[in-house]
């Protein structure tokens, strides 16, 4: 008998049972961690540009009692 | 509920892969590859790393990237193809990681003991040699190779649309595998074709 062929005789124990909890363990952190990184990139500068820019009005309504200039 | 994951355990992998590529987090067509992947996925990564703490933590690895690289498949190959494509890939990033760790912290690995002038390809008589152990002689690629043809039953076909080689490519490589295994190891290192 070849001896490579052998090779299919070397035993692989089975699945340990907690494996797939394991993964949908990993994914969750996986998942949080990408939801973090996409709050941090998408919605914090845009709600920070919308605090800017009310600030900007009411800076602007201080000093010359105006919201929004008129065209 | 039951219904659906009933319907769900209908659908062919390339369909489950569709609708798992639509959801958001892992939900029932995800977890239903998972559990239809789970055993073959270990067992590759068992094969390739030979331990159940390294391969548990490869098959984790594996999941995760389906999931993360879910959007990608496209089609062209079988699904079962590409779970193996990934597992492949990541059992051998792993045995390369631990390579180079094992480097820096001067334990000598199967690559350094190839180079190293001592011969071990002159057992005592009668001694049983370690096949996987052997297997160590040969590069990470040429090594996954000869454990999926030989261990997992693999046909070159197969192997050549995981590995992206040609049918002949990988018969060659096997091939070349095979004599490098018996050039070291001598009349142990396997007979016949």
């Amino acid at each position: 008998m070849d001896l490579f062929e052998q090779l299919a005789d070397v035993r692989v124990p089975p699945p340990p049972k907690s494996l797939v909890r394991h993964v949908h363990r990993r994914l969750n952190r996986w998942l949080l961690a990408l939801h973090l990184v996409e709050f941090v990139i998408h919605v914090v500068p845009y709600a920070a540009g919308h605090f800017v820019r009310a600030v900007l009005g009411w800076l602007l309504l201080t000093i010359s009692g105006e919201y929004e200039k008129k065209k | 509920m039951d219904g659906f994951a009933g319907k769900l355990d209908e659908q062919s992998d390339e369909a489950l892969a569709a609708l798992a590529a639509r959801e958001g987090s892992d939900g029932a067509a995800f977890t239903t590859l998972v559990g239809r992947f789970r055993e073959r996925t270990w067992r590759i990564c068992y094969r390739l790393l030979g331990n159940e703490s390294d391969a548990h933590d490869a098959a984790q690895d594996v999941f995760v990237a389906l999931f993360l690289q879910r959007a990608k498949f496209r089609g062209e190959s079988k699904y079962s193809t590409w779970v193996h494509a990934v597992a492949v890939r990541t059992c051998l990033m792993q045995r390369r990681s631990r390579g180079r760790r094992l480097r820096r912290e001067g334990t000598p690995t199967g690559a350094d003991l190839d180079q190293q002038p001592t011969r071990r390809d002159a057992p005592a008589p009668g001694a049983k040699l370690d096949l996987v152990q052997m297997l160590d002689v040969l590069d990470e690629e040429d090594r996954a190779l000869v454990l999926l043809k030989y261990a997992e039953g693999y046909e070159y076909d197969e192997l050549a649309a995981i590995f992206e080689l040609s049918v002949s490519a990988c018969k060659m490589r096997v091939s070349r595998a095979r004599e490098k295994i018996q050039e070291r190891y001598g009349g142990s290192g396997g007979s016949g074709g």
